[in-house]
């Protein structure tokens, strides 16, 4: 389970411990990542929103969250030395203490000391918070934050020692689903809001989740684990395959959504699905050729701005015709360019060809922005009043419709991407990916056959940026930045190189999941980072990764 | 009955391979200095010679993964030195390397299909309508595929992940990807290094099989007397990057510079040790030549 794996990667680095010793030292690393939880101004902002109506905010759930995995890291440490499972959940209740005791101090430096003058996070907001909504300066409120940092590091031992695996398991996952449902709260709210009498008002409070449905969702996702594990069905995650169902699910997801949410939620979801379109196109030259190209914005940007001029009824337009003209042209200026600038980059190698194309996208960024090009393409000013796509008398407004727009086109790519694959050129990529040298000596032209993943690549990147200029309305240079390129990188590291379903996922997570969680503004980057970095720990391979790495992992 | 009537005798053929004073030199070191090599059509021709000497070197030079100094490389009279080893490859020069060197996240299938590339033209969009042309052409490669597998008994790995074979399997399907394509020339570097008698017989029969089923020219570098000795049709010895004899196998057992270079200067029973070499399995012969070099 990966919650053993976060907990394995403490142990990779320690020499064998006292087990004292060691829960000490886990608590105050703990200790130490919650104070800076709390003062980079994180627990403020996480506070707003509430996990549990009244009961939770999502700030609390995360700060409980680091004392419970101390205690659990820990307890299960001296449950492996052999350890007593009693001395182990006081062992556990020990590392917990150690993070109260942490923010207990931290609380202390906040009232007495005065240091918000250094750190403006540490406030009143937080010291209120952080001590219960009890007022400063009483010695109870210390009390109260070591004894609940005891008492979560011991439920965390008691869940690692006294607990049975099948239940553990359950548990852990009825929790992480009621986090769930009430951090999207917005999405289920807004499906919840299509079902009759009121239902959603009674699930969901303004902030997240109410605290009943809470504990019913709790109680029938832990009953539910335990009954289908009593019933032998190995899990999906254990067998390392996706049950049809899961794929059904999604697809059906995929589908409707727009339909039953609000359009906040559709918005998100176009967003996804161009990025979706994008990771098509970047997986036919990363995943399947092992072209790694960071320039990819470039032709996101080319698509966008044939589309703009084509379409605009701004003063820059060339040409005042229908997105169903102006969308072809887009894909194909794209894939000439991809043809142009690929023949000068795609003779150099690896880290070399990442280097040249991060180049490659810059200029791209710097042209549309500088003054010389600016008669042409509108310099920072942009071009804007870009007509939407009109369908059989119907202007496509919505971002329900823009978004089944895109989806219609990934699905297209996606659908070229697969059948490539399993033909001759796509066999190609492969090869070339996998051993360069030999591919050529079986007669594959490295070069030519790169161009072709590089333009199609482009091709698909051109088409997303034709739907990102009807999307919006309009295009500003700002929109074709660096991160871009790395956003579609990670989407496909994410979701599993090579693999068409992880592109899919990928840009769920990467892109859905930030936007879903825009409120919490900076920080939700934060916890981007985190999660690229625990999945490089936990699924290197991807979160629905391609088949053959699949096979390839578990060999290993 | 005058001589230009009969049938020339196969070394006299035009040869398909003919290298001529081929030399590499990586910086001031010489690799191979001033080698010829000609090999005649249909013929299976050994290259041996001590580790280092610079086999693989003319083998590089040969499917152009690197560009001699100097010197030609003609294959069916044709030039072929300077071209990429994508057109080398194309003119019909297949090779397989001292270590496999499959495509080892591909299936055996999957390997063996792009081998077969350059057999196929059927253009990319085509295979995204899936048009007949395609298909046709996509289930004749498949057909063709499984059946070179079948050729050199590894069809049961179609399915399995290259990198998920054993060693011996390894290598067969590294021939089959060669071969697939109905290359001319093939170049096998070290193909029975690391197996065991059995399965050196085996490899034995496989190359045979080679050049009387599917016609194609064989070149080995190879260290296991043994299966040098029972196919070869001539061999060429190299020792320090140039040639130091040529000849049938026979001849070459009794070259006395051939014993010298391979056990040392034991002169008195040269014939005794080629014997004694020769029935050994390549082991024995390997650790003279290194004795040698030490």
């Amino acid at each position: 389970m990966s919650f053993n794996v976060v907990t394995s990667s403490f142990r990779v680095v320690r020499r064998e411990r006292e087990a004292g010793a060691e829960a000490l030292r886990i608590g105050l690393i703990a200790g130490v990542a919650a104070v800076l939880f709390c003062l980079i101004g994180a627990y403020v902002a996480l506070d707003k929103r509430d996990v549990v109506e009244g009961v939770a905010s999502f700030a609390a759930v995360a700060l409980a969250a680091i004392a419970l995995v101390a205690g659990y890291t820990s307890a299960a440490t001296a449950n492996r030395q052999g350890r007593t499972p009693r001395r182990a959940v006081l062992l556990a209740g020990g590392a917990g203490l150690a993070v109260g005791a942490c923010l207990a101090l931290m609380v202390l430096a906040t009232t007495n000391l005065g240091i918000r003058t250094i750190l403006v996070a540490a406030s009143p907001a937080l010291v209120r918070a952080l001590t219960f909504g009890t007022t400063a300066g009483s010695s109870g409120q210390i009390f109260l934050l070591l004894a609940a940092g005891f008492g979560l590091g011991a439920i965390g031992g008691a869940l690692a020692t006294l607990v049975p695996e099948r239940l553990r398991r359950a548990i852990i996952r009825g929790v992480f689903v009621v986090i769930f449902a009430g951090l999207f709260r917005d999405v289920f709210f807004s499906i919840a809001s299509n079902l009759p009498g009121g239902v959603d008002r009674m699930i969901y409070g303004s902030a997240g989740i109410r605290l009943w449905p809470a504990i019913l969702l709790f109680a029938a996702v832990v009953a539910w684990t335990i009954l289908r594990a009593a019933a032998g069905k190995p899990s999906a995650a254990r067998t390392g395959g996706r049950s049809k169902l899961s794929i059904v699910l999604l697809v059906a997801t995929v589908l409707v959504l727009p339909l039953i949410t609000s359009d906040f939620v559709a918005q998100v979801a176009m967003l996804v699905a161009l990025y979706m379109l994008m990771g098509m196109g970047l997986n036919i030259e990363l995943g399947l050729a092992g072209l790694v190209d960071l320039g990819f914005v470039a032709f996101f940007a080319v698509g966008a701005y044939t589309v703009a001029l084509l379409c605009s009824n701004g003063p820059l337009a060339i040409a005042d015709v229908s997105f169903w003209v102006a969308l072809p042209v887009a894909i194909v200026l794209a894939a000439v360019s991809g043809l142009v600038f690929g023949l000068p980059v795609l003779r150099v190698r690896g880290d070399y060809l990442a280097m040249a194309t991060l180049g490659l996208g810059e200029i791209v960024r710097v042209l549309v922005l500088s003054d010389a090009l600016a008669p042409v393409l509108g310099g920072s000013q942009g071009i804007i009043e870009i007509d939407r796509p009109v369908l059989a008398g119907i202007s496509l407004n919505t971002p329900a419709e823009l978004y089944y727009l895109a989806l219609i086109l990934a699905g297209a790519v996606a659908f070229i991407s697969w059948r490539l694959q399993h033909a001759r050129i796509g066999r190609a990529w492969l090869a070339i990916r996998e051993d360069e040298d030999v591919a050529q000596a079986l007669g594959i032209d490295p070069v030519a056959s790169k161009l072709v993943a590089y333009s199609v690549g482009a091709a698909f990147a051109g088409a997303a940026g034709a739907v990102f200029a009807v999307l919006v309305g309009s295009v500003f240079p700002h929109s074709f930045q660096l991160l871009v390129s790395i956003n579609v990188l990670a989407i496909l590291v994410i979701g599993g190189l090579g693999s068409l379903p992880g592109v899919l996922v990928g840009a769920m997570v990467l892109i859905g999941l930030p936007e879903l969680l825009r409120e919490f503004g900076e920080f939700r980057y934060l916890f981007y980072g985190v999660a690229l970095v625990a999945m490089m720990h936990i699924r290197p391979e991807g979160l629905w990764p391609a088949e053959s790495t699949k096979r390839e992992m578990a060999d290993a | 009955m005058p001589e230009t009537s009969l049938p020339p005798p196969s070394s006299a053929a035009a040869p398909l391979l003919e290298v001529r004073g081929l030399s590499k030199r990586f910086g001031g070191v010489a690799a191979i200095r001033d080698v010829d090599l000609t090999v005649a059509p249909g013929s299976v021709h050994a290259v041996i010679g001590p580790n280092g000497a610079g086999k693989t070197s003319v083998f590089n030079c040969i499917s152009s993964f690197v560009q001699p100094t100097s010197g030609t490389i003609r294959l069916d009279g044709e030039r072929i030195d300077g071209l990429p080893a994508h057109v080398v490859a194309r003119h019909g020069v297949a090779r397989t390397y001292q270590n496999v060197r499959l495509f080892p996240g591909m299936t055996g299938l999957e390997n063996v299909l792009v081998g077969a590339h350059r057999t196929l033209s059927v253009p990319g969009w085509q295979a995204v309508f899936a048009t007949p042309r395609f298909r046709r052409e996509e289930a004749a490669a498949r057909e063709k595929a499984m059946a070179i597998l079948e050729f050199a008994g590894v069809a049961h790995h179609a399915g399995t992940l290259a990198r998920h074979l054993a060693y011996g399997d390894q290598r067969r399907l590294e021939i089959a990807r060669a071969v697939v394509a109905g290359p001319k020339l093939l170049l096998l570097d070290e193909p029975a290094a690391g197996m065991n008698p059995a399965e050196g017989a085996g490899l034995v029969e496989l190359i045979r099989r080679i050049r009387a089923e599917l016609g194609i020219t064989v070149v080995l570098i190879e260290h296991h007397m043994r299966v040098v000795m029972a196919i070869a049709d001539r061999i060429t010895v190299i020792d320090r990057g140039a040639v130091l004899a040529e000849g049938t196998p026979a001849e070459i057992q009794a070259d006395d510079s051939v014993i010298a270079a391979y056990l040392g200067t034991r002169r008195d029973t040269p014939a005794e040790a080629a014997a004694e070499d020769a029935s050994d399995a390549g082991a024995g012969a390997k650790t003279g030549m290194k004795a040698v070099r030490a």
